[in-house]
């Protein structure tokens, strides 16, 4: 990058830009402005990258629709009343639970345990890049592994 | 109510015992599915429906072709190959179990070599997918799934 | 640039406010279409992904109407959901998603390209070229910038802070916010004068 002239660096230039000098520098850099082109360039190419970038960020294209965003939307007015139990409900509550669990394993139902859908113990390849990954979800496991 | 807790306790690990099925006698089916994912027009084969949101989170591809759609009936230490495009070769072997999960070992083999070696614990009932060796401007992947019984 | 808001701004702000508080659903509507330029704007300055941007501002609008009963009204609307943009944006999880998927997509440098709209002004096809191209590059630039670094130059390039409101944003030093920017700068003037 062309430097400035000797009086004042790049960085204060930076801050002339986004107004953050104090008064007095700002207006004494102000008028070195009008005469040093190194100076004024420096400006211009400054305030340029803000324009451009401003411009293609202004035009992705991108819009959300809120009818569509609300109906991934679950609006609650009214909070869920608290119940509270008695020891002896929540005693039976448990053990249907717990039967109800130990039914289904026992059949190996539907109970799933948690945890990726398979642990990695070993990996042995020529390949130099190998990743491990599990999705958010449903923990899926993938070993992705680049051939090149 | 520890003491209630002991006792449901207890009936569970009971239960738990008596659902480990007996090694011996277990048979492992295998599935292995050889798909094609690349950056073509949109198309998601109806076979992999089931995994596609999966692979979807993850990898960019638009296309996803399904190549092979292979079950094996395996009995532990029972290797099966399954060819493979590109002169690739997937042999799956299931060892043991541990806990519910199957162990297996996979192996990719390129013109008979061998380059691509893994060992998992794969939960029953459940995939794995394995990828990706470039073919046809995309890149292929292997779900792999495995089911005791 | 960074506006002193009306009293009509703010009285609309506040009721808006009141109105997503109460659970109305077209006040959402309002609250999407009203800011949703902006946010993506930000989002996108931050991420350089067009679909993740999206991802991360639908689920800013979403996390805003659940928790807009949290909202204290210290601070505008706009900052608060400027707040929950960046810090979406910084999250790790979607850092790491973002990679993966950007290292195994060989058409977002193409989607990036059809972002270039021609300016109706100059029509002169040189000065299309060497725009477009300055554009091109200057994104290449922008794309190589540490995140944080990055983080202030979008917060200073299009909302118009000043390094006070940057660093009460991001919890920094107002000097950090100085020297980021100024870096910020530096390496992209450099990196545009390289290619020249």
């Amino acid at each position: 990058m062309k430097k400035t002239c000797s009086r004042y660096r790049s960085e204060d230039i930076s801050r002339f830009v986004d107004n953050e000098l104090s008064q007095a520098r700002y207006h004494e850099l102000a008028k070195h402005l009008r005469d040093c082109p190194d100076c004024r360039s420096l400006v211009e190419k400054y305030k340029n990258l803000t324009v451009m970038f401003n411009d293609h960020a202004g035009h992705t294209g991108l819009k959300i629709d809120p009818a569509a965003l609300k109906q991934n939307l679950v609006i609650t007015t009214q909070s869920s009343p608290k119940k509270i139990l008695g020891n002896i409900y929540l005693k039976l509550a448990s053990i249907a639970a717990i039967l109800i669990i130990s039914l289904f394993w026992f059949q190996g139902g539907m109970f799933r345990s948690t945890g990726p859908s398979a642990i990695v113990t070993s990996v042995d390849t020529d390949f130099s890049s190998v990743m491990i990954i599990e999705t958010q979800k449903k923990k899926h496991t993938i070993i992705w592994f680049s051939e090149t | 109510m520890v003491r209630f807790i002991k006792i449901i306790l207890f009936f569970l690990s009971i239960a738990c015992f008596f659902s480990q099925p007996a090694l011996a006698k277990t048979k492992i089916l295998t599935h292995v599915k050889v798909i094609h994912a690349s950056t073509g027009p949109r198309y998601v084969d109806p076979g992999l429906k089931k995994i596609i949101p999966e692979l979807k989170s993850v990898f960019k591809y638009t296309s996803y072709r399904l190549l092979k759609d292979q079950r094996l009936d395996q009995h532990f230490h029972q290797k099966d190959r399954v060819n493979l495009p590109g002169k690739r070769t997937l042999i799956i072997m299931p060892s043991d179990m541990e806990g519910k999960r199957i162990r297996y070992q996979i192996t990719i083999k390129k013109n008979k070599r061998s380059v691509f070696q893994t060992r998992v614990l794969l939960k029953n009932n459940s995939s794995i997918t394995i990828g990706g060796p470039q073919f046809n401007d995309g890149v292929l992947l292997f779900n792999i799934s495995g089911s005791a019984k | 640039m960074n506006k002193i808001e009306s009293n009509s701004d703010a009285i609309n702000e506040q009721d808006l406010v009141k109105r997503l508080q109460k659970g109305q659903e077209w006040s959402f509507n309002v609250l999407v279409n009203k800011y949703q330029d902006r946010l993506l704007k930000i989002a996108y300055g931050v991420t350089l992904d067009r679909e993740e941007s999206l991802e991360i501002v639908q689920d800013v609008f979403i996390s805003a109407f659940k928790n807009i009963k949290t909202f204290r009204q210290d601070a505008s609307l706009a900052t608060w959901l400027r707040k929950i943009t960046i810090n979406q944006c910084l999250n790790w999880k979607r850092k790491w998603k973002r990679r993966f998927k950007w290292h195994h997509d060989p058409i977002e440098s193409e989607n990036d390209k059809n972002l270039f709209k021609e300016s109706k002004k100059d029509n002169d096809p040189e000065t299309l070229y060497r725009k477009k191209q300055f554009e091109e590059n200057l994104m290449t630039a922008i794309k190589k910038l540490p995140e944080k670094i990055r983080l202030v130059f979008v917060l200073n390039a299009f909302e118009g802070l000043s390094y006070e409101e940057i660093a009460k944003t991001l919890n920094i030093k107002k000097g950090t916010v100085s020297s980021r920017l100024y870096s910020a700068r530096k390496n992209l003037i450099n990196s545009l004068e390289m290619k020249d």
